[in-house]
């Protein structure tokens, strides 16, 4: 008991090495399972968003974008697709549902997505989880608008209030279709995934407030109130995607060929996915660069505790060699410096973890609001365990070296001066 | 896989620091110690359940298919080839085009094999993922061959398989690896344009192709 307050005196007196040294460990640790923590979560959240769609159908293009945009709400989409288009594929024997999905718009920063009932009722995330209310329900008159929670509680909105939504997506607009409010008709129940941060409204809606907008901006003179839109013809002309459910998994490749060869216009179907994992193969790039980057952190944080093990020796020769003149053997003082090492580790890897769950804790409502991505705070995975454990024993090892040499240091050279 | 690649990367670097200190311990050896025995035992554990699973319904060993087996004798290309001597056929031969039309209708229909419906088999194939999490494949395509569905009109109905993994027995894996599956194989009813029925294997096993 003695030796060990001794050696807790002992690290006290070199407390500023020491503390840095902990630090080094801790921070590398907390980039260790931080980069591996986004990286899992960040497959999570992506791999959550959508469930129980067969193919995802849009313009022309490469499939992680189409997926992307669609459902990720992540870039824009190369074109549109036309109504008619759609109409043609709902109609195949093989497809159950279809939702169509049309962007452009936003509402605050938020974006405004236009679609149809059908949306609310086979729209499923996280495996089997469907869309639910919080207050209201679906749109039911023209002019109504369904919130995400997201946008529900970080703009105030209550039930039946009023709200604009601006030409294109950004923040900042100044082409506001002003002249159309819409009254919030429903807010939908937490989801963690993009349908958070979306302003539903109908198909029509969309039409009716770019009804005066010919030319790509009002037409000066010829305003429509939104009375009179209500009479105009809102059938829309063009959707931005269409997410298809099938009646059977196995007609998937087919439906997604008729879809390819559609001969009236240039469309592409995707199986999510596949986008998903074509997504993870592009990532999966950066992600190693990112797990190489952290792994020789850890290295460089310990190195850096062997460094400051291996000075203080010099330092502490008065002190082994007085242990040792006590009654100390060469055995205790190798326990003793094995012990600092190990606890240094261990310390640094609890303050990282502290650190990492602070900072999750801190960026987590930032990640999720601009990107979308929901990070669980979770307990320790079995892998991050075991990385945890490498990292410990790594320490471990490391301390053997200054242990050695500490052991082989004789009682004289302590006490005998030196010049 | 990554969390190995990572795995791999940490005791690598470690290695030398350690050497340096002493050569007592070796981290290598209990890193792979401490992966290898979770991943053996999770793969005798399933290996486990299937064969004591089968051995109730089916009593026995899992049928091995190849793809060829999943098409009715009389739909098979080769035959209908044989059939119409299609060597000696040129362009201008109502035979020829008699052939194709018949080609073009086989195609459409993809007729099922009935035999191994409730069965127990075992087939190879590349995954196409269907429903995923962050690290596993629950429901897949199974395709016979790599690249389907992308540069060549996609496999006909009965040459894709529809694989719905067991509770627990998620595939961890990617797109277009290579695998054997393992589990009852179904014959569903089908309502498209592209045939009447299709295969479904639930699956209590998948395992890498070797």
């Amino acid at each position: 008991m003695a030796i060990l307050r001794l050696a807790w005196k002992s690290l006290l007196n070199r407390r500023l090495t020491a503390g840095l040294t902990l630090f080094t460990i801790a921070l590398s640790v907390t980039l260790l399972v931080g980069v591996e923590r986004v990286r899992v979560e960040a497959r999570e959240s992506f791999a959550h968003t959508i469930s129980g769609t067969d193919l995802i159908v849009g313009a022309r293009s490469g499939g992680v974008q189409l997926l992307l945009y669609a459902v990720f709400r992540i870039g824009n989409a190369t074109n549109n697709i036309s109504w008619k288009s759609y109409q043609d594929i709902a109609a195949l024997r093989s497809v159950a549902w279809s939702i169509p999905i049309s962007l452009g718009d936003s509402h605050r920063g938020y974006r405004v997505m236009g679609t149809t009932q059908d949306y609310f009722n086979h729209y499923h995330y996280a495996r089997d989880r469907g869309l639910t209310f919080t207050r209201g329900e679906a749109f039911s008159d023209l002019y109504d608008a369904v919130l995400g929670a997201e946008v529900a509680e970080s703009l105030g909105y209550q039930m039946d209030d009023a709200m604009v939504i601006a030409h294109g997506a950004n923040d900042v607009s100044f082409a506001r279709h002003k002249d159309k409010p819409f009254r919030v008709a429903g807010i939908l129940q937490r989801t963690g995934t993009p349908v958070d941060r979306t302003v539903h409204v109908s198909l029509e809606a969309i039409e009716a407030i770019h009804i005066d907008w010919q030319a790509g901006a009002p037409m000066p003179g010829l305003s429509i109130s939104a009375e009179q839109a209500r009479h105009r013809d809102l059938t829309p002309r063009a959707i931005t995607a269409a997410l298809i459910g099938l009646k059977s998994k196995i007609a998937t490749f087919k439906v997604q060929r008729a879809v390819n060869d559609y001969a009236e216009e240039p469309l592409t179907a995707i199986l999510p996915g596949v986008a998903l994992s074509e997504l993870w193969g592009i990532i999966g790039i950066a992600e190693n660069a990112l797990l190489i980057v952290s792994a020789f952190v850890v290295v460089a944080g310990l190195s850096g505790m062997l460094t400051a093990l291996l000075t203080s020796l010099n330092e502490r020769r008065r002190e082994m060699a007085i242990l040792r003149s006590v009654g100390a053997r060469p055995g205790h003082i190798f326990a003793l410096i094995m012990g600092e090492a190990f606890a240094l580790t261990l310390a640094g890897i609890l303050l990282g973890l502290g650190l990492l769950y602070s900072l999750l804790l801190i960026a987590r409502p930032i990640i999720e609001a601009r990107y979308g991505i929901y990070i669980e705070l979770g307990g320790l995975t079995p892998h991050e365990l075991l990385l945890l454990g490498i990292v410990l024993l790594a320490g471990f090892v490391v301390g053997m070296l200054p242990s050695y040499r500490a052991y082989r240091l004789s009682l004289a050279d302590g006490l005998s001066i030196r010049i | 896989m990554q969390h190995d690649l990572l795995t791999i990367i940490l005791v690598t670097l470690v290695l030398p620091l350690a050497l340096t200190a002493c050569d007592a311990n070796n981290p290598q050896t209990s890193a792979s110690a401490a992966l290898e025995p979770s991943q053996v035992t999770a793969n005798t554990t399933s290996i486990e359940v299937a064969q004591a699973q089968d051995a109730a319904s089916t009593g026995g060993e899992p049928i091995e298919l190849e793809w060829d087996a999943l098409i009715p004798e009389d739909w098979r290309l080769d035959n209908l080839m044989q059939e119409y001597n299609s060597d000696n056929l040129s362009d201008d031969d109502p035979r020829a085009k008699q052939l194709m039309a018949k080609l073009k209708q086989f195609w459409k229909e993809a007729p099922v094999v009935h035999d191994y419906d409730g069965k127990l088999i075992k087939l190879p194939g590349f995954v196409v993922p269907l429903e995923t999490d962050a690290k596993t494949i629950q429901d897949f395509l199974l395709v016979p061959y790599y690249g389907a569905c992308i540069h060549t009109p996609p496999p006909p109905a009965n040459q894709t398989v529809y694989v719905v993994t067991d509770q627990g027995h998620a595939y961890q894996g990617e797109l277009f690896d290579t695998v054997w599956v393992t589990g009852t194989l179904r014959v569903d009813k089908l309502s498209s344009e592209f045939g009447d029925a299709g295969y479904r294997i639930e699956s209590r096993l998948v395992e890498p192709y070797e």
